[in-house]
């Protein structure tokens, strides 16, 4: 009976096109995904508290916000329109000076009233605002991992894992406790709006546009960063720590430098996840549990490959548009009411079709592949190796077929 | 940091009095020991008389629970594998330790030292590395040629037999241009033809590039062939020490052996 419809069901959501929002989705944690790569699939160091460094980059967004958008506002709108003050109670070209009053109400409804208009008529002043933030919140990253690894580096990764693991549980109710930080439970808000000037008008393409953009710079610099030397140290680091330190690896400070690498990353990630995907920041966006998920995107794709890593992030989108269609479709087809949250099934669906791929590819979509430095290179024309790759398998195919035909002639 | 004592004062590794114990266990349980520059040095002894554990207290795996070693004339006692590389002294492992996710050939890659493009931020600009990167890949094919490891230089350490592994734990370990390299049972698992030449080589190396050799082998019939100087361990104990035909005819020796 229903077995065709749900083949169908499924057929019909992998074969719809992606769409522009999860296009800009995708690349949104893509970003985030190769951050996490290289400390996890490259380094082998659990991070399990990404997120925490993550939302480094909202909180580095809220303090520019204060220090240097607040005052640029205040002043436009006190010249032009000095009653934009009064409607929200404050003498006009005054506002909230620092984040400590993020909390409170006028802090808020200046974002609302004055900044944000502000924000969409000075395009220039939106991206000065992003670069600033991915500067600092890229610092902050970087400061905390120096500041939450140090001490443990020296011990196993596991320690590692559940200390970071920790601080994102923390941090997470932190953001909601502590207003300064993101402006408490009620968050704050930016905008995307002026991204319309990237795409000839239409907000959703500028987006589009500028998560390219982001992604492009991101992925080559991971890229660059991992195909070196530095990165097939980290592979042996991440293989076995003996040998690498027998080899004259110091593995503290390799560990120090890829966390504090990956936490900057991830917090100038962080900065595009707010601008470009959540611009109404609150604390839940940071829960802990989002490192997992970037965790299986990773998985799924191929850990220590950055093609794999960004393929997965695609391949969980799909899956969950998958799930999702099929958990909206489950009462229709039981002809009964779900006592259980819809959100629920999808997620335990999306976990089991998570784990059927991995089962078939333990290694993920596409595996890891050889550091590709100019010594992969010079082997390959010297000792003629051939990697296992489609023209590796090419080859190889054809080899058999060859000696397949000597074999019946001979 | 002491010098060394008087009659170490030219060895290019000194032990003195050195004790590692596990709980009960005496692993090293006060050894004296130097190793001449330029010498090929054997050490042996039935199984578990603690010749590994030695290797990882010098390396530096272990700290001693007593005694000092010096290096090149520095003391060394307790410094992390990594420093301890720096001074140019590398060890191979008794069970291989090769990194599995890479190939051979990327594994006799990574030890080369000074290697600028292992720093984060210069590995960003390939010009900052690719020069010496292209000397490195040569160098390694070279001794990929050398070592017979040429079939499977493309191949996943994890799937190459045992003894390629070894081999490519010693390749990886030639190309630190260390001054001294330490061997846990080089010849183990390798045919004795293949065996004989392995230590041709390490002769040759000696040789040519002025390596010194300390070198545990069970494998005493073709150890005996190619080393200057042998010490024997018993219980954590150096029990005998000497040129390889005196160190045969040592009754202690033949009765710990006997013993076995
Ligand atoms: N990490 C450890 N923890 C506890 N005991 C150990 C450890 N390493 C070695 N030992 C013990 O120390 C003793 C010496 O072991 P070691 O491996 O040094 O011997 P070996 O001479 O290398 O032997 P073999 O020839 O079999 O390799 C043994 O009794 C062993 O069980
Ligand atoms: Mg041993």
């Amino acid at each position: 009976m229903a077995v065709g419809e749900i083949i169908g069901l499924i057929v019909e959501s992998l074969t719809a096109p992606l769409g522009l929002h999860l296009l800009i989705t995708g690349l949104v944690y893509a970003v985030l995904v190769l951050s996490l790569n290289i400390e996890y699939g490259w380094a082998g160091i659990p991070n399990f508290g990404k997120i925490a460094f993550i939302a480094m980059g909202a909180i580095a967004t809220h303090i520019v916000y204060y220090l240097y958008v607040f005052p640029k506002a205040a002043a436009y709108y006190a010249e032009v329109a000095p009653d934009k003050f009064t409607l929200v109670g404050l003498e006009p070209g005054d506002y909230p000076k620092w984040p400590g009053d993020a909390g409170s109400y006028t802090a808020i409804n200046f974002m609302l009233q004055i900044a944000l208009p502000y924000l969409q008529e000075h395009l220039l002043v939106l991206f000065e605002f992003m670069l600033l933030s991915a500067a600092l919140g890229g610092l902050l990253g970087a400061i905390i991992g120096l500041i939450l690894a140090y001490p443990v580096v020296r011990l196993r990764e596991d320690y590692l894992a559940i200390l970071l693991l920790m601080f994102s549980f923390m941090l997470w109710n932190f953001l909601t406790a502590i207003p300064p930080l993101i402006g408490g439970s009620q968050g704050f808000r930016v905008t995307y709006d002026p991204f319309k000037v990237l795409g000839l008008g239409n907000v959703d393409y500028g987006r589009l546009v500028a998560i390219i953009l982001i992604f492009g710079v991101m992925y080559l610099l991971v890229d660059r960063l991992t195909h070196s030397p530095y990165g097939r140290t980290l592979r042996a680091m991440r293989d076995d720590e003996l040998a690498a330190a027998t080899m004259g690896k110091n593995i503290s400070r390799i560990r120090l430098e890829t966390i504090v690498m990956g936490s900057f990353l991830a917090a100038v990630g962080g900065v595009a996840f707010v601008f470009i995907l959540f611009p109404s920041v609150t604390p839940d966006l940071f829960k802990p549990e989002v490192t997992f998920m970037l965790i299986a995107m990773m998985l799924l794709g191929g850990a220590g490959n950055n093609v794999g890593a960004v393929l997965g992030v695609f391949a969980f989108l799909y899956i969950f548009r998958v799930t999702t269609a099929l958990t909206a479709a489950l009462p229709g087809y039981l002809g009964v009411e779900l006592a259980i949250p819809e959100g629920l099934i999808r997620n335990v669906l999306t976990g089991i079709l998570i784990i059927l791929v991995l089962f078939y590819r333990p290694r993920g979509i596409i595996p890891e592949e050889s550091v590709k430095t100019v010594a992969w290179d010079i082997f390959n024309k010297r000792l003629g190796f051939i990697p296992p790759s489609a023209r590796g398998t090419i080859v190889l195919l054809a080899g058999r077929l060859r000696n397949l035909i000597k074999r019946r002639k001979g | 940091m002491t010098r060394p004592p008087e009659n170490c004062d030219d060895a290019l590794l000194c032990v003195r009095g050195v004790k590692k114990y596990f709980g009960g266990v005496r692993a090293v349980d006060g050894v004296d020991l130097e190793v001449p520059r330029r010498w090929i040095v054997g050490l042996i002894g039935p199984n578990g008389s603690g010749k590994s554990t030695l290797f990882n207290v010098i390396a530096g795996v272990y700290k001693p629970d007593a005694g000092r070693i010096w290096f090149d004339g520095e003391d060394i006692t307790g410094l992390p594998p990594h420093e301890i590389y720096k001074r140019g002294l590398v060890r191979t492992f008794q069970t291989p330790r090769l990194w599995q996710s890479l190939t051979v050939y990327e594994n006799t890659l990574a030890g080369y030292r000074g290697h600028s493009g292992e720093n984060p931020l210069r590995a960003l600009l390939r010009l900052f590395w690719r020069k010496r990167e292209v000397d490195n890949a040569e160098a390694s094919i070279e001794r990929i040629l050398d070592s017979g490891l040429k079939p499977v230089a493309g191949n996943l350490s994890s799937d190459i037999s045992g003894g390629q592994m070894k081999l490519g734990e010693l390749t990886r370990a030639l190309n630190t241009k260390p001054k001294m390299v330490m061997l846990d049972e080089p010849a183990a698992g390798i045919n004795p033809t293949l065996a004989r030449q392995l230590f041709e080589r390490i002769v040759k190396l000696r040789d040519e590039e002025g390596i010194t050799f300390l070198i545990i082998e069970h494998r005493l019939e073709i150890l005996f062939d190619y080393v200057d100087y042998v010490y024997v361990m018993h219980q954590g104990k150096i029990i005998a020490r000497g040129k390889p035909e005196e160190v045969v005819e040592d009754p202690k020796v033949i009765q710990v052996y006997l013993e076995g």
